[in-house]
């Protein structure tokens, strides 16, 4: 077996035991990795009865052939568990180091089981897995956790570790991964999971080789492609993910003010160009990545100082900054290093305060249930203040950390109009009446409202990818093959997060889907070709479909909130149109063989293997 | 024309500059005339691609992108900003 150990590691913390599980290669064929054999696992291993902060819930890190492997943005794993936040298909995927390290270990994927009867911590090594005592971190932010963590194990290691509001199971809650570079799994509330296992942190450090079916021939087309994929990525990795937000806001994808505006001058204040010329002091990349579109920022002075850590990107400043309105570029990183160490998802936070400021405005919230806090927009000190309010669960802000859904429903009144989600969870930075296929897509994404599930409003813009059908970038508003479009790009997303390799490896067409097949099978030593390949990705997309199926997911909830649907932006230049759901819902299902409420069909499962589901 | 420059490329040209047009052009010839005015542009005026362009440089007119063959008139405003992918 090549590209693989073949191994997945399965703890039980109830019983603190730990088996080795050997993986089937026809499995492996099959699924691939990451979002795949995760997938599947978690299919047939809960049930709709599953608690998702119970023991019998599920949490894994499943790697692909890819990682620990010399392929540029690969140093990444999948994350997945039934979420604390929608109730549906919980999954991140995450970079960083912990992937390279942990497959170093031996093992390929790992799924965690039971509950601690206290909290511990997994140390994983070369020599298998140990279970150690956390109480004496349990209650420390995740910074100062991995800092202790380390030096118990390995300083080489990296700590996939939650703060306070995990171990609390706020429904927000991340698992930061901290190595050299802070990454973090943050959608879907997985660190509300870890914390309900009692499981303070996952620690991995290995050194064993990983098999390559023609390791020379991959060293020859990877030492061939790096110049242009470091070309290609130049921009991107100098300003960082954040680099053109005056560009996002000109073209109308940019969210301001809780998708209620269409135009905001602040928007230049916070931009990774502002962030280059003022507290940048470095740039941070996850291992074997050329691109670097980590950041470095160091704050000496002023209320927020001092900070050293981590810098905001772009979907972090868009929820936080944008979607609340707050132009200071300081704050904004404040709240956003605030999040990794209490370990909550940054595009979450930002989307609940920006619901909760709507709601201070028409005066579902007072200044009672704010403790005193004038939650008005713009206030850089009060999103600050509420973003501690969420990750110690004080006052309102243990209410905001069970997402705006559910504070929208607890608050009553009108506020369910203005609590912006999809199946329960806050979009991303990217607004839907920009780019119609971002709205197919959030509307259709297995974990809610999620760009990177298709990650294609660049191919609305100027990406383009023949081999796969995409001749050439779509326009953003064409309703006709829109579909079609966004089912392939999703179907992509999902073989790529199976493999597993970064979205930015597209930036520039740095690296084409031709380019990831050819890797594949030099790794594998299968002899797959693109139809196939994109085949597992289509595969994995109606997998994860039929997990939420089993739920009750249907038309009914693929649908974008009102606002979405209803609300015309205005402002100078603005190009601005409003979704048809219903139209390219119908046209997405169809395409897809699904029924028109949207339940993939028998014999769509059929063609895909998948007939046992 | 009015052309108006942010972030670093502001730094390259200047804030804002006008280009008197008798005829439309390409915007890749747009491009090649700022590479003319400005050195700093050499590298964008001999891309082929727009994804090759996108992911160093973007070219909006009324709220929409430019592609390199689109062309652009006399009455036309473009901002030439950073481009931006997300997270």
């Amino acid at each position: 077996m090549f590209g693989y150990h073949g191994k997945l590691l399965r703890v039980d913390l109830t019983q603190q035991r730990a088996e080795v599980e050997d993986l089937d290669p026809k499995l492996l064929e099959k699924y691939v990795g990451g979002a795949g054999i995760g997938g599947k696992i978690l299919y047939e291993e809960t049930t709709p009865s599953t608690d998702p902060l119970g023991p019998e819930n599920l949490l894994m890190a499943v790697t692909g052939p890819y990682t620990g492997t010399a392929v540029p943005s690969s140093s990444r794993h999948h994350m997945m568990a039934r979420s604390p936040l929608t109730g549906f298909l919980g999954e991140s995927n995450v970079g960083g180091s912990w992937a390279v390290h942990f497959k170093k270990t031996g093992f390929d994927g790992i799924v965690i089981t039971g509950k601690s009867d206290h909290p511990v911590y997994l140390w994983i090594h070369d020599g298998g897995v140990e279970f150690r005592d956390a109480r004496t971190i349990w209650g420390k932010d995740s910074y100062e956790s991995a800092a202790i963590l380390k030096s118990e194990t390995s300083e080489k290691a990296t700590a996939a570790v939650i703060g306070p509001a995990g171990e609390r199971l706020a429904r927000v809650a991340s698992i930061p991964h901290i190595g050299n570079i802070v990454r973090a799994a943050a959608r879907t509330g997985l660190g509300a999971v870890m914390g309900s296992k009692n499981l303070k942190a996952m620690v991995a450090y290995g050194t064993k080789d990983l098999p390559l079916a023609e390791p020379d021939a991959l060293q020859k087309a990877l030492r061939a492609i790096l110049p242009h994929v470091r070309k290609a990525t130049e921009t991107f990795g100098k300003y960082g993910t954040s680099g053109g937000i005056d560009n996002y806001e000109k073209i109308g994808n940019f969210p301001i003010k809780n998708w209620r505006e269409g135009r905001w001058a602040g928007a230049s204040k916070i931009s990774g160009v502002a962030m280059h010329d003022t507290i940048l002091t470095g740039r941070k990349a996850c291992m074997h990545c050329p691109i670097a579109c980590g950041r470095h920022i160091k704050v000496t002075e002023g209320p927020y100082a001092p900070m050293d850590c981590e810098g905001p990107e772009y979907e972090s400043i868009g929820t936080l900054g944008g979607l609340c309105l707050v132009d200071d570029l300081v704050a904004v990183a404040k709240a956003n290093e605030l999040c990794n160490r209490y370990g909550m998802d940054t595009i979450s936070v930002g989307g609940i305060i920006a619901f909760a400021m709507e709601a201070y405005e028409k005066g579902v919230l007072t200044k009672k249930d704010t403790d005193g806090i004038e939650l008005g927009w713009g206030s850089g000190k009060a999103l600050v203040e509420m973003v501690h309010k969420m990750g110690k669960g004080e006052g309102i802000g243990s209410l905001m950390t069970e997402g705006s859904k559910r504070m929208a429903e607890c608050l009553g009144r009108n506020a369910i109009e203005f609590a912006i989600h999809v199946k329960g969870l806050e979009p991303s930075a990217h607004d839907p009446r920009r780019f119609f296929s971002q709205a197919l897509s959030y509307g259709t994404a297995a974990r809610g409202a999620c760009h990177n599930a298709s990650w294609s409003h660049p191919y609305e813009l100027s990406l383009y990818m023949p081999e796969i059908g995409i001749p050439e970038a779509q326009d953003p508003y064409r309703i006709e093959g829109k579909a079609e479009f966004t089912a392939k790009l999703q179907d992509l997303m999902c073989v790529m997060d199976a493999l597993i390799i970064c979205r930015f490896s597209q930036v520039g067409k740095a690296v084409t889907v031709t380019n990831q097949v050819d890797w594949l099978n030099m790794i594998t030593g299968w002899e797959i070709d693109i139809p196939e390949y994109m085949k597992v990705g289509e595969r994995i997309f109606n997998l994860k479909r039929m997990y939420n199926t089993r739920l009750g997911v249907s038309r009914k909830d693929d649908f974008l909130p009102y606002r979405f649907m209803t609300l015309d932006r205005t402002g100078e230049d603005l190009t601005n149109q409003l979704p048809p759901m219903g139209r390219l819902l119908s046209d997405y299902y169809s395409y897809r063989k699904w029924s028109e409420d949207g339940i993939p069909t028998p014999e769509k499962l059929k063609e895909l293997g998948l007939d046992e589901f | 024309m009015v052309i108006k420059f942010f972030g670093p490329f502001e730094k390259l040209a200047e804030r804002e500059v006008k280009i008197e047009l008798k005829e439309p052009i390409s915007t890749q010839e747009m491009l090649q005339m700022l590479a003319s005015r400005y050195p700093g542009f050499a590298r964008y005026s001999v891309t082929k691609h727009d994804a090759e362009l996108s992911a160093h440089v973007m070219l909006i007119r009324n709220g929409a992108p430019l592609k390199l063959a689109d062309k652009v008139e006399d009455k036309d405003c473009i901002n030439i900003l950073l481009p931006v992918v997300g997270g």
